[in-house]
């Protein structure tokens, strides 16, 4: 007898509808489950035997034949285990009522003894079932809120392979998990405070400016300047995850598994530092399952790469693409895979490898030849996305000790907020992930701005995608202060931030 | 040796191998040339090398008809010479030169042997000179009042700025600026001089059609273009091998009146220019630096043990070298208050920004506006650093121009 049971494959951090197809025919007794189904899923067959066992059930001694439709998709995880056992109890007419089944995903891994357990990856999973017209979820208990954060989806959590069973036999009804809901968006400010970060003013600004607009930032000056701290403080900056980024953020977290089980939406904009000897797929994703990187974690938030000349140069140039297209694509023989990646990079390095060149009092011991190979490691075309540079010194004792006015994370978040807001009222975007060359330079440009834009990218040598990246900056300048229009002072400040044109 | 002029050659280094004694007026510069090129092609004829074999055979040509024994007459002899020797009279010395005249051609430049016309006349008055130059650019540019600018590689924005003031004021009174196209400040002189209008000229640790630094291949395009010349004693296309800084150094020291030295830290190579500026007689002056500050202690070093005459101000520095300052076009620059402000500061102590938020109480982000818009109109250079420095430009907006002591 042939049956079909519901459930859904991750494919990078997307879900994916699957059919399981069970077929239970005369023959020799066998289990067999094709449709490139990977090792987690071949194992499925022992768990499976011994959960039906274990839950009053019987594998029937007959030759069983298990598809995964579509069978030219590879598929692993061990979230088949239900599905297998259900379709193999609905083929073998141990349950007989398939109303439910036809309507129903189910998704989760059995234990010997019959209980069902979660796996990562639940909330694209129920997001992929709900947008393929399937009513009903059936997860692991401990699964149920994460799934549940799917609006419109009917989800039950079941403890067991028994309680799955009667529910779908409509014996005994399993009640649809409460809506999860977003949390309410006011975490504790996290990482350390602005207020810790003593003196370097234009820095602090160029993080301000980076943050209102999404820029990427990058900081170069010795050791112990202060870069880590202050670039630290971004995580407590930045205001929380809007509605529909929490849900797309939160999936990116469940398919790596990441996510708290209790509290599975997240609300914190993600803040993401990984060390610098992280492997390029690690940093961008990939690995024999695809999985997401650091870059695909820190979507929508921030990307810190603290000693950034410290990092694989080839793992330094994966995030060109991101940086300019917002997504990653990683090619494989059967076929190419999107994940998404727009985030603010902030750098910091030193100018050289011993950390002091250009340092007033102390010298630097690198040769020549070694400082400019340590500063090329940044690749020209990395430098091109990178839209704010601040060279930051060891402060003059005198100014070190009479301290300028040190603002609180809590003011500037403040800034930064309400410089985001106009941004997302005026173009939906921050000014940041405007595509290259859609950033209208006559609205709220004043003519005033664009021409000394030009005429700024004349006296300091700028190449047009430098000036383009400029008049962004300028924007948020603006913004930050509430300006309607860009001004000729905004245009100069963002200037300020322009970096070296030739080092 | 403080205030030796250095109009000839110091009487008494005959002994150490010089041409003094030496009549190269009673040699013919035609015949001799091929003579004057191959010979100094051979590893271990420098210019000392080369005076000896002069005096020893009389003419270049007679040196040449000796064969291998000339190099016995040599103080040091290099392994490779005899070989090289031996392979240049095997394709005979006219072909040689007639190879390497248009080599010297192809890189853009001429040969100049001591013998000819254009020999620049300050390093004909050295001693030992260099027997052979190839010169890209005009050669007449390095006749005139001549001033060497050196430093360190890794300038500060004070040093950069001081390069790029001093190089200004000696561009604009008709001084020829002189380096050795160096990253650093080298370069910054020498950008500084093309850029008032003014003659640089660069002498080149590397032969004419290999510049180095690589970098700087543009900046000497520039230096040609605008009326000055690169200097190499090295023979194009025929000696790779590594940059040659001390014959370089020496070179710079021979062609200038002065060296100046801007910024240089314990063990620069601008020092060894001095040393050799020391040798020729050349006035030589230290710009001063902060007694803490690395990059200037070779500087303030040379001007305590009275190596070097102290610099005080660009003005004094043409005063003392006996240079009249060069017309200046005065642009009227309006300021607004916070920019005026800002520019005053600055004038009484270049500084970070954060130095000046304290001093000026602006807001960071007009502040840092107001050093953009004061470094378009050429009023504030950064020097890539954090700190920021007035222009010449800006000091004379600021300051009455006067005889500065």
């Amino acid at each position: 007898m042939l049956a079909e049971t519901l459930s859904a494959s991750i494919v990078g951090v997307e879900g994916l509808p699957v059919r399981v197809e069970v077929d239970v025919a005369f023959g020799l007794p066998a289990l067999t489950i094709v449709g490139l189904a990977g090792s987690q899923v071949q194992e499925a067959r022992e768990r499976v035997r011994s959960a039906l066992r274990n839950s009053g059930f019987e594998l029937p001694a007959r030759r069983i034949t298990i598809n995964l439709s579509p069978a030219d998709l590879p598929k692993d995880g061990t979230g088949y285990d239900l599905p297998i056992a259900v379709g193999i109890l609905a083929a073998s007419g141990q349950l007989r009522s398939v109303d439910r089944l036809g309507k129903t995903a189910l998704v989760g891994e059995l234990g010997l003894d019959g209980a069902l357990r979660p796996v990562p990856g639940i909330m694209a999973l129920a997001a992929a079932s709900h947008a393929a017209g399937i009513s009903a979820l059936i997860v692991s208990r401990g699964a149920t809120s994460e799934a549940a954060a799917v609006t419109g989806l009917r989800v039950h959590g079941a403890d067991s392979l028994g309680e799955a069973v009667s529910h779908l036999a409509g014996v005994r009804d399993i009640a649809v998990a409460e809506p999860t809901r977003l949390p309410v968006s006011c975490a504790p400010r996290r990482g350390p405070d602005l207020e810790e970060v003593e003196g370097q003013s234009l820095a602090r600004r160029g993080l301000e400016i980076a943050l209102a607009g999404r820029h990427n930032l990058a900081l170069c000056g010795p050791p112990g300047i202060g870069k880590t701290l202050l670039l630290r403080c971004a995580a407590g900056l930045v205001p929380p995850l809007e509605d529909e980024e929490a849900i797309e953020v939160s999936r990116i977290y469940s398919v790596a598994g990441l996510l708290d089980r209790r509290a599975p939406l997240l609300r914190d904009r993600p803040f993401r530092a990984p060390h610098h000897t992280i492997s390029t797929q690690a940093l961008v994703g990939g690995g024999p399952r695809i999985r997401p990187g650091e870059a695909s974690l820190a979507h929508r938030g921030i990307l810190l790469l603290d000693e950034t000349l410290q990092f694989r140069s080839d793992a330094l140039d994966a995030l060109r693409e991101p940086l300019e297209g917002g997504s990653i694509t990683i090619a494989r023989v059967d076929g190419a895979l999107t994940m998404p990646a727009r985030f603010t990079l902030l750098a910091a390095f030193n100018p050289c490898p011993c950390g002091w060149r250009g340092a007033k009092r102390r010298p630097c011991t690198c040769e020549d030849a070694t400082a400019r190979r340590y500063a090329a490691r940044l690749s020209g075309p990395l430098r091109d996305r990178i839209d704010l540079w601040v060279t930051m010194a060891q402060p003059e004792p005198e100014t070190a000790a009479r301290g300028s006015v040190v603002e609180s994370s809590a003011a500037v978040a403040g800034r930064i907020a309400h410089a985001w807001r106009r941004q997302l009222r005026r173009q939906g975007v921050a000014n940041g992930d405007l595509p290259a060359g859609s950033l209208d330079l006559g609205r709220g440009f004043r003519a005033e701005a664009e021409g000394i834009l030009a005429q700024r990218g004349r006296q300091f040598g700028l190449s047009p995608r430098r000036l383009h990246r400029a008049a962004r900056v300028a924007r948020t300048v603006a913004d930050l202060e509430g300006a309607e229009e860009v001004t000729r002072e905004h245009v100069d400040e963002a200037l300020t931030y322009r970096g070296a044109v030739d080092a | 040796m403080i205030g030796v002029g250095a109009n000839g050659p110091v009487a008494g280094r005959s002994e150490h191998g010089g041409w003094s004694g030496f009549d190269l007026s009673a040699l013919d510069a035609r015949t001799e040339r091929p003579y004057w090129i191959v010979l100094s092609l051979v590893p271990g004829i420098g210019p000392v090398g080369f005076a000896r074999l002069l005096r020893r055979f009389g003419s270049a040509r007679a040196a040449w008809a000796a064969g291998s024994a000339l190099l016995s007459e040599l103080p040091r002899v290099p392994d490779d010479a005899a070989p090289a020797l031996a392979r240049l009279r095997q394709e005979g010395a006219s072909a040689v030169a007639a190879r390497v005249e248009l080599a010297s051609r192809r890189a853009g430049g001429t040969i100049i042997t001591a013998l000819d016309r254009p020999y620049p006349p300050a390093l004909g008055a050295s001693d030992p000179r260099p027997p052979v130059l190839y010169v890209a650019g005009d050669p007449a540019s390095m006749d005139g009042l001549c001033v060497a600018i050196v430093g360190t590689r890794r300038a500060t924005g004070y040093g950069r700025a001081c390069a790029a003031e001093i190089a200004d004021e000696l561009a604009r009174a008709g001084v020829t600026v002189v380096s050795g196209l160096a990253l650093g400040i080298d370069g910054q002189a020498h950008a500084a001089a093309v850029a008032a209008g003014g003659r640089s000229v660069a002498v080149l640790p590397s032969p004419l059609d290999r510049i180095y630094p690589p970098r700087h291949r543009g900046l000497a395009a520039r230096l040609v273009a605008s009326g000055g010349a690169l200097v190499s004693e090295l023979a194009p296309a025929h000696a790779p091998g590594k940059p040659d800084f001390a014959r370089r150094n020496r070179i710079i020291a021979g062609l200038a009146r002065a060296v100046v030295v801007i910024e240089a830290p314990d063990r620069s190579g601008a020092l060894l220019t001095a040393a050799a500026a020391h040798d020729y007689g050349r006035e030589v002056f230290a710009v001063p630096g902060p007694i803490d500050a690395i990059a200037s202690r070779g500087c303030n070093r040379l001007i305590a043990d009275h190596h070097a005459t102290i610099v005080t101000s660009a003005a004094g520095l043409l005063h003392r070298i006996g240079a009249q300052p060069g017309v200046r076009p005065v642009s009227v620059t309006s300021l607004s208050d916070s920019e005026g402000m800002v520019l005053n500061s600055l004038l009484q102590q270049p500084g970070s920004i954060e130095e000046l938020l304290g001093r000026t109480r602006l807001a960071t982000g007009p502040l840092a506006s107001t050093l953009t818009l004061l470094e378009a109109r050429g009023l504030v250079e950064s020097y890539g650093g954090a700190t920021f420095h007035p222009t010449l430009t800006a000091r004379r907006i600021g300051r009455p121009a006067g005889p500065v002591s």
